[in-house]
């Protein structure tokens, strides 16, 4: 476990490669500034590169809770924030009807026990040495209305519950937020964040990400997966460009078939790891990379 | 580096930033002047790194941050630079002591002189657009928003009046035990005509420079979602740039990235920049305008595979080319020919000029989006 006192850019990029999550030097940088300036951390880039790991990551290492809000199309603030318990609710009346006054009642069923915490609100309640890590999946999914409400979350840290008064997060929880550019995120939140732009890693790292991720892969073939995914990368018609979650699928896949080298049975027979679009396929078998 | 020196610093690379049309507020500052107390300073990229991850809130800006980071790099004294190498010894001690005081006071001075790289040589004199212009071209932009889209959706939000949501009304009741509370209602969603323009710029668009600028100018004022971006052999967003420093000043500031009024064209490639750094900003309800003459210098297949993927991205393209206001004209060039599959509308200049124009090329053809398939064959001409 880490504390958040004595933590440096460069002991962050050790304790994450224990986690086996291979930092460079610019995400290290952004994980320790938001950590230390208390800011949301925006990521964003390609998919498959790493941007929700790094939450999971950060949350082993501060040995605290991941909290994760997946966002979609439609989502609304309550089923972000907290919703009452209505059958429970509804029971209890039932129950207490006869013994107890409406005040009372009220009083009984209007309080925190009552209360299911949606993502939101379990960040602002958590308990523990350290802060936890509240993570905010592919806020471009949701809606322009909340990404507004959010902004008001993420620069107070506070929400207003009319039946209980306002709660305010004992420990400000660490923020990342990511991002897919399907839509652009709007200024207001990109203000209060810090931003982060991951692209694809250079060959050397994605060695380095290879040789913790898949142990069993032999040096030779690791070069060698790296080396055509690279190349996959560089072809511009391709609507959809391998990412480092495709590769480590291609290695896992590779070493399962026991393949010493790449061969092309071996290679057309395990493409669709790397490429998922029929259209994409075509390209590459018609490039004859593969 | 002295608090004074990072203080010079982050002030001077915001205050040159926003100069680029880039949104640094003083928030930003103080976040980038914070994080450099937190960190020690190893490297001089070390420090282009904190600073970028502070002030920059968007990918197509880092550009614009690299070059003026590198820009004041280079302008610092080679005795400054050498102080960043390895240079050991009393006497360079002695001699760094001095020299930091006085470029501290270079710095300073700096801030108050104006920087500009590239002596700007516009070939025309570019008047400020008239009030009536103005006027005339947010009516006709108003009008074409409303033709291109602002139809009610397929998808329905909640909302006081309108038919009843029985789904949703029920489904509520079940967390209250099928006790139903509140009948909600619904109504269509409207979905908001997003415009980006993309002007082509290059030497063969010449003839139509003050036109141009003037409508560049006109739809960045709009306040609601337009977008507009000029392209040469390079892409460049402007939105931002027009609507702060007008249309004469932007020219500038433009043609110091852009090689603007000169030069060849590169559509395909253009057009590819545009899909690759702002995918974000286009979706199915965007209206892509596209305002070229299709004289295109770049290879056909590269323009086609970024016209089809575009096409895949937005929900309508409307290409205006000049010449289509002449009479009896065909869309010949190779740029035109290769494009003219995706484009849903091609009309002329008159389009934007005025209202009757529009109406020519707007006037009965367009149907409401959403209730036609979106490819439909092009009106290479005014009837």
């Amino acid at each position: 476990m880490v504390l958040l006192e004595n933590l440096t850019p460069e002991l962050l990029v050790k304790e994450m490669e224990k986690e086996l999550y291979v930092a460079d030097e610019s995400l290290a940088l952004a994980v320790y500034l938001a950590l230390k300036l208390e800011k949301p951390l925006l990521i964003e880039g390609e998919p498959g590169c790493g941007k929700t790991e790094v939450a999971k990551v950060l949350a082993k290492l501060l040995n605290t809770e991941l909290i994760r809000l997946q966002c979609y199309e439609g989502i609304t603030a309550s089923q972000a924030l907290y919703e009452w318990d209505y059958p429970r609710q509804l029971i209890n009346i039932r129950l207490l009807e006869d013994k107890k006054s409406v005040d009372e009642i009220s009083e009984e069923i209007f309080s925190e026990k009552y209360l299911l915490k949606r993502p939101l609100l379990a960040a602002l309640l958590h308990d523990g040495p350290n802060p936890p890590v509240l993570l905010i999946d592919e806020i471009d999914r949701s809606d322009e209305e909340f990404e507004g409400f959010l902004l008001e979350f993420l620069a107070e840290f506070q929400v207003t519950i009319p039946e209980l008064g306002t709660i305010k997060a004992r420990r400000k929880p660490v923020v990342i937020i990511t991002s897919n550019r399907t839509r652009e995120v709007g200024d207001g939140l990109r203000r209060r964040c810090l931003y982060l732009y991951v692209t694809y890693p250079s060959p050397e790292k994605e060695r380095r990400i290879l040789s913790l991720k898949v142990p069993n892969l032999s040096a030779k073939l690791a070069d060698d997966v790296v080396g055509f995914v690279q190349r996959l990368r560089q072809v511009n018609e391709l609507t959809k460009k391998p990412g480092i979650s495709e590769t480590l699928d291609w290695a896992n896949a590779l070493t399962v078939l026991g393949a010493k080298e790449i061969t092309p049975s071996i290679l057309s027979s395990t493409l669709t790891c790397l490429i998922k679009n029929e259209d994409d396929l075509k390209v590459v078998k018609d490039l004859g990379i593969a | 580096m002295s608090a004074v020196e990072v203080l010079s610093l982050v002030t001077e690379v915001s205050r040159r930033l926003r100069t680029y049309g880039v949104k640094c507020g003083t928030s930003e500052s103080l976040d980038a002047y914070r994080a450099l107390g937190f960190t020690p300073i190893k490297s001089v990229e070390h420090l282009k790194q904190v600073l970028r991850l502070c002030v920059i809130k968007r990918l197509e800006d880092y550009e614009i941050f690299d070059r003026i980071f590198d820009e004041l790099q280079k302008q610092k004294r080679p005795s400054e630079q050498m102080r960043d190498g390895q240079e050991t010894g009393q006497r360079a001690d002695m001699q760094k002591r001095t020299e930091k005081s006085s470029t501290s006071r270079e710095t300073q001075k700096q801030m108050t002189v104006y920087y500009s790289p590239i002596e700007v040589l516009m070939k025309k004199d570019l008047p400020t657009p008239t009030l009536s212009f103005l006027r005339e071209s947010k009516r006709v932009m108003k009008r074409f928003r409303r033709r291109m889209a602002l139809l009610p959706g397929r998808r329905f939000e909640r909302s006081s009046k309108g038919p009843i949501d029985f789904g949703e009304t029920i489904r509520q009741s079940l967390r209250t035990q099928g006790e139903i509370l509140r009948v909600l209602r619904r109504r269509r969603k409207v979905t908001r005509c997003k415009l980006v323009a993309i002007f082509d710029v290059s030497g063969s668009m010449d003839t139509y420079t003050e036109f141009l600028m003037q409508s560049m100018y006109a739809l960045a004022r709009q306040t609601v979602s337009v977008e507009v971006f000029v392209f040469s052999t390079k892409l460049m967003k402007v939105s931002s740039l027009l609507k702060y420093f007008g249309p004469k000043k932007a020219a500038e500031l433009i043609s110091r990235d852009v090689n603007i009024w000169g030069s060849g064209t590169r559509i395909g490639s253009c057009l590819s920049t545009f899909i690759e750094k702002h995918r974000g900003l286009v979706g199915k309800g965007t209206v892509a305008l596209i305002v070229s003459d299709g004289w295109d210098t770049g290879e056909p297949e590269v323009l086609e595979r970024s016209m089809r993927n575009l096409k895949t991205m937005v929900g309508r393209i409307v290409w205006i080319n000049p010449h289509a206001d002449k009479p009896g004209f065909k869309p010949r060039t190779i740029g035109m020919e290769t494009a003219m599959p995706y484009i849903d509308v091609l009309a002329g200049m008159n389009a934007l000029k005025s209202l009757r124009g529009f109406k020519t090329y707007f006037g009965t053809a367009l149907e409401p989006m959403g209730k036609k398939p979106f490819s439909r064959p092009a009106r290479p001409s005014r009837q």
